[in-house]
């Protein structure tokens, strides 16, 4: 085995580790507002989310050829800048865990490669049209596009409904909700596994495994996605419904079927395009609508605020520690033992901090 | 450099515009698949056969077109 060999293995492993996390982390989105008015059981709830979490990321390729093709110059990118850029984003994500900050893994992920790329061959590495056009425009519109979505659609559901019995209107909207968590559950595998298949991709294209100009996502990268982010919701899930109690909001089922339905349409047409989002974002946004729709000063503009600081901050902040793993990196040469070295180090530092914070207790939830 | 250089806007039009389409017409068809169900509940209890009937078909009506939208959804996904 080469070297050259080894530093894949790391990458990809990284990845798929991260693909695993934000299955973890994002199961609630999918399932907390069927759970919080009873329209699924949470054992039920789980399972369903992360099979299709599974299923989901078999649907579509475009955010994976967005994020290896049109965010940094393939041409120019190691293998140790994508495992720099992995592990600039799993330190965002750490340190915004532990000081309860929100944040999204989904650009954390995008800043780290593309800080990376800039460290290790200059402002050529990085596409900025594609960073800008296809990443941080679509992350800001699309929250906004769920919460519109969801705040007529509430009204329209309300004006239909709202006049019969609430009995049956509630029963046949929590059926309904079974419908619309599901297709959440499918619009978050299609988006968010197919970021770590373009990662992995854009691995194998350094590696040079793959061509840098045509190029085709290997099957073999679309099921170690699928199963790592389905494995992680699934996993995530038993967390979540401990603590359902206490962080979702209440909300009636018809709102919960909207919102569900806004984020699912948001995720679903814009992975069409190829727009890499933060789903969390989405559902927050959707949620946001669907309580405006009923009563303006139901929205948490708290949550509104963290959503825009997020945006704001996690790309340039992801991309700073990116670079800054790429520096490390590079003090052991462009070999392996730099990337095995840093993920023995990361290794320790997230036992340490993971321990320390179990011993002081939970964190505030990123978003 | 214009951000409408930077941005495909025309993408993000199609996509926005998509989004639009698809979330309201899944709200509007199955809330009406639920209107549906509800006046025949209590067309039934009134015992009035044909405003039932009419109601249950109104519900059938929406439940497939809630159907229909999310099959055809997932086809230009894959598409």
């Amino acid at each position: 085995m080469s070297e050259a060999d080894l530093i894949l293995i790391i990458v990809v492993a990284t990845a798929l580790i991260f693909d695993f996390t934000n299955g973890f982390h994002d199961t609630a989105n999918a399932v907390a507002t069927a759970i919080s008015t009873r329209a699924l059981r949470p054992r039920v709830a789980v399972l369903l989310a992360a099979f299709l979490n599974f299923v989901g990321a078999f649907i579509s390729l475009e955010v994976a050829a967005t994020v290896a093709a049109d965010v940094v110059n393939a041409e120019v990118i190691t293998q140790n800048v994508i495992f720099a850029g992995l592990i600039g984003a799993i330190a965002w994500n750490l340190i915004t865990w532990y000081f309860g900050l929100p944040s999204s893994s989904s650009h954390a992920l995008i800043g780290g490669v593309v800080g990376a790329a800039f460290a290790a061959a200059g402002a050529g590495a990085v596409i900025g049209e594609g960073v800008v056009g296809k990443v941080l425009i679509p992350a800001l519109v699309a929250p906004v596009m769920a919460f519109i979505v969801a705040g007529l659609g509430i009204v329209v559901a309300y004006r239909i409904v709202g006049r019969q019995r609430p009995g049956p209107v509630t029963r046949s909207f929590r059926l309904g909700q079974i419908l619309s968590a599901s297709m959440f559950a499918i619009s978050h595998g299609t988006n968010d596994a197919q970021k770590t298949m373009g990662i992995i991709t854009l691995a194998l294209i350094a590696h040079g495994t793959l061509p840098a100009n045509d190029f085709e996502v290997p099957f073999w990268v679309v099921v170690s996605a699928a199963t790592a982010i389905g494995l992680g919701t699934y996993t995530g899930g038993w967390r979540i419904i401990r603590t359902m109690g206490t962080r979702v909001h209440k909300m009636d089922p018809a709102q919960g079927f909207t919102a569900e339905g806004a984020g699912s349409a948001v995720i679903l047409a814009s992975t069409h395009f190829g727009f890499p989002l933060s789903t969390t974002h989405v559902i927050s946004g959707a949620i946001m609508g669907s309580g405006a729709g009923k009563r303006l000063s139901a929205v948490r503009w708290g949550v509104a605020g963290n959503i825009f600081a997020a945006w704001l901050l996690t790309v340039p902040a992801a991309a700073g520690f990116g670079a800054l793993t790429y520096g490390l990196v590079q003090l052991f040469g462009s070999g392996a033992t730099g990337p095995i070295v840093i993920t023995v180090a990361a290794g320790a530092a997230m036992a340490y901090i993971l321990g320390r914070r179990a011993r002081r207790g939970a964190p505030v939830p990123a978003s | 450099m214009k951000i409408a250089v930077l941005v495909d806007l025309e993408a993000l039009w199609e996509a926005s515009a998509a989004a639009f389409v698809a979330g309201i017409t899944i709200v509007l068809v199955f809330s009406i698949a639920v209107f549906g169900v509800s006046k025949l509940a209590d067309f039934r209890r009134d015992r009035r056969p044909v405003a039932a009937t009419l109601s249950g078909l109104l519900a059938l009506a929406g439940l497939v077109a809630t159907a229909s939208a999310i099959v055809l959804g997932i086809i230009v996904m894959v598409s």
